[in-house]
């Protein structure tokens, strides 16, 4: 149980910066995501914090203690691997043992311990297997059993579902959280699927390029992305975004792309660009597009051509082509749209978003919350 | 079903020359070993010998100190042997787990040098090894093949441990190892096999010189079987029956061993390819 800590954290390769300040507080018991596409310095991130790899400045802290020059078998914390590294000569019995072994723990404790953690994660009849003859959620699990039997100050969790198909995967995080939250433990969960940073973490980082891009909470991150990039990489399908001017006309605030015009809400009024282009993107996530019935009065945004309808059981999404633009809505499965039909489009005035077009910050993180989220 | 025995066929036309070109020194040393004086003189020779004989294995001891020869090779094989292992376990895993400045050419000059042919630098060696007044010394031998010998050994050892997965040590070093341990606790053993063809390979490589121990021992006593076959099993005249019961001898111990590694071999070249 600890926490951990990152002083502007740094990794060069050469000329590579591969992580570049970064700082974050883990809190204790807290399971915090490091999400980003790959290449951008969560994996790195997470090795340093092992010992795997030595940070190129900054400090990394365990509790109060700067871990910087401990190697990584004193630092207390266990890692999940993304190919499970387990240890191909020796049965899972022994894998599972192995770091208590290597503690000199008394022989019965160890066999008691072991025998619990198969318990807790349903291996018992597998402890005399050797690795190669288990299927991959069985070794994810043992990983997990290796991990969880050294009651370590944290986890640290790099891609441990990616190897798995899409239902085990499901499963598998569901049991990851449950046994998160059970022991107690510091967790760090390094991935590059949004979808699993989003159910998964107490709070997520999202990193770009080797740096933080934005820390907060799944709800937060989705609702408040404080740049284009998080907009679009966090929440799926992603954000519609649009290039276009900020412009008043008679009074009335409004967004206008080569396509089509918005009026925006008085609060986004504050809103400044950097430069006085007056250049912005609007952005507007697809279950914010409402299909309406094209009549005055009912809040329609523009008229456009359905491109393309994809149905995904639950819901359906279609493509409509506003000029050179496609707009993409969330629409009910049993709207009866067929390619090629006009259709009028609304957006919730609520859950627009604007980011500056030069340099793709947010131009709402100043604003006061409720206006938004009303 | 044409076809196929015709491909057969033609296997074996093209195959069979090849076969009877190599087996046919064995077979002849084979047949020889087990005639008599007066047959191995016959004409025309008889590849079966009528009256087959193990005598010739029972004289070549008494004949040639055999049995001094046998020691020496063995000495040097396995102390050069020990020497490559020593060596080239800490250079494949550093080529396989580090990447360094001059990693590429270095593999490169190991391949390069794993060509040179020990006669073109014999003399220079010789000056070498006399200037240290360590020519007649069996130590030497072992140094100089183990020299030899070392490049097909790190290159080998580079692809086995590039084989184990990275992360199987790193798991083990979050586990609690140091690095060494979980060199020693896991790429080690874990390229069992590896080290086995290596060992062998290098024993084999000693076992069969014959340029330095011809070049840097004199005393009859320190010779190794190579040497000592050529040297005195055929001196004045060769006594083809003994000389190729001992060859025998000595061809038995290398078959064996590289009946032995000849799997494990082929797996280690590729081993470094495949990833």
């Amino acid at each position: 149980m600890s926490t951990v800590t990152c002083r502007d954290l740094t990794k060069r390769f050469g000329d590579v910066v591969a992580v570049n300040k970064l700082n974050l507080v883990v809190q204790d018991r807290e399971f915090v995501v490091l999400v980003g596409p790959s290449g951008c310095g969560k994996t790195t991130a997470l090795r340093m914090i092992a010992g795997l790899e030595t940070a190129s400045e900054g400090e990394i802290l365990l509790d109060d203690q700067v871990v910087n020059k401990v190697p990584p078998g004193r630092r207390d914390i266990a890692m999940v691997f993304q190919n499970y590294a387990l240890y191909p000569h020796m049965r899972v019995y022994d894998n599972i043992a192995y770091a208590l072994r290597l503690r000199h723990t008394p022989k019965h404790e160890i066999d008691q311990r072991v025998h619990a953690t198969a318990k807790m994660l349903e291996i018992e009849s597998l402890l005399n297997r050797w690795p190669k003859q288990l299927s991959g959620g069985q070794r994810q699990r043992v990983a997990l059993g290796r991990a969880v039997i050294r009651q370590p100050r944290a986890f640290l969790m790099d891609e441990p579902l990616s190897n798995l198909d899409a239902q085990l995967r499901v499963a598998m995080r569901r049991e990851i959280i449950h046994l998160q939250r059970n022991l107690g433990i510091t967790t760090i969960y390094v991935t590059h699927d949004q979808v699993e940073a989003m159910t998964m973490g107490d709070r997520i980082v999202v990193m770009r390029d080797g740096l933080v891009q934005q820390v907060g909470t799944p709800s937060e991150v989705y609702r408040r992305p404080r740049n284009n990039f998080v907009a679009r990489f966090i929440g799926s399908p992603a954000m519609n975004l649009f290039a276009g001017k900020l412009m008043t006309e008679a009074g009335e605030l409004q967004f206008r792309s080569a396509s089509f015009r918005v009026m925006l809400p008085d609060a986004f009024r504050a809103a400044r660009t950097s430069g006085d282009s007056g250049d912005v993107q609007l952005g507007i996530r697809p279950e914010d597009v409402a299909v309406v019935e094209d009549r005055p009065g009912n809040g329609t945004v523009t008229r456009g051509v359905v491109d393309l309808v994809e149905h995904l059981g639950s819901d359906a999404y279609a493509s409509v082509k506003v000029g050179n633009e496609i707009i993409l809505a969330r629409v009910s499965p049993d709207i009866q749209l067929h390619d090629g039909q006009t259709v009028a489009l609304s957006f919730n005035q609520s859950k627009l978003h604007l980011f500056d077009a030069a340099t793709g910050e947010s131009l709402l993180t100043n604003l006061p919350v409720v206006t938004l989220q009303s | 079903m044409r076809t196929s025995w015709l491909k057969y066929l033609g296997i074996i036309v093209v195959l069979l020359p090849m076969v009877v070109m190599s087996l046919f020194p064995l077979i002849v040393m084979i047949s020889t070993s087990l005639k008599s004086p007066a047959e191995v003189y016959q004409w025309p020779p008889v590849f079966i010998p009528r009256e087959p004989t193990l005598q010739n294995y029972s004289d070549i001891w008494t004949v040639a100190n055999l049995a001094a020869y046998f020691r020496n090779s063995l000495f040097v094989a396995l102390g050069a042997t020990a020497l490559v292992m020593l060596l080239a376990v800490p250079a494949g895993y550093a080529l396989a787990r580090f990447r360094f400045r001059g990693r590429g050419f270095y593999m490169l000059f190991l391949l390069v040098m794993q060509m040179f042919p020990g006669i073109v630098i014999i003399l220079a060696l010789y000056r070498v090894v006399a200037a240290f007044q360590m020519t007649d010394n069996l130590v030497t031998l072992i140094i100089l093949n183990a020299a030899f010998g070392l490049s097909f050994a790190v290159w080998l050892l580079t692809g086995y441990f590039s084989s184990v997965p990275a992360e199987v040590e790193e798991a083990a070093m979050v586990d609690g190892n140091s690095r060494l341990g979980a060199m020693l606790r896991m790429t080690v053993p874990l390229s069992a096999p590896g080290l086995v063809a290596v060992g062998i390979f290098s024993f084999i490589g000693a076992w069969n010189e014959f340029l330095f121990a011809l070049t840097f021992i004199r005393s009859q006593d320190k010779l190794v079987l190579t040497v000592g076959l050529w040297k005195y099993i055929a001196r004045f005249q060769v006594e083809w029956n003994y000389l190729e019961a001992s060859s025998f001898l000595v061809t038995v111990v290398v078959v064996v061993l590289f009946m032995l590694v000849q799997k494990n071999l082929t797996r280690g070249l590729i081993a470094g390819a495949e990833r």
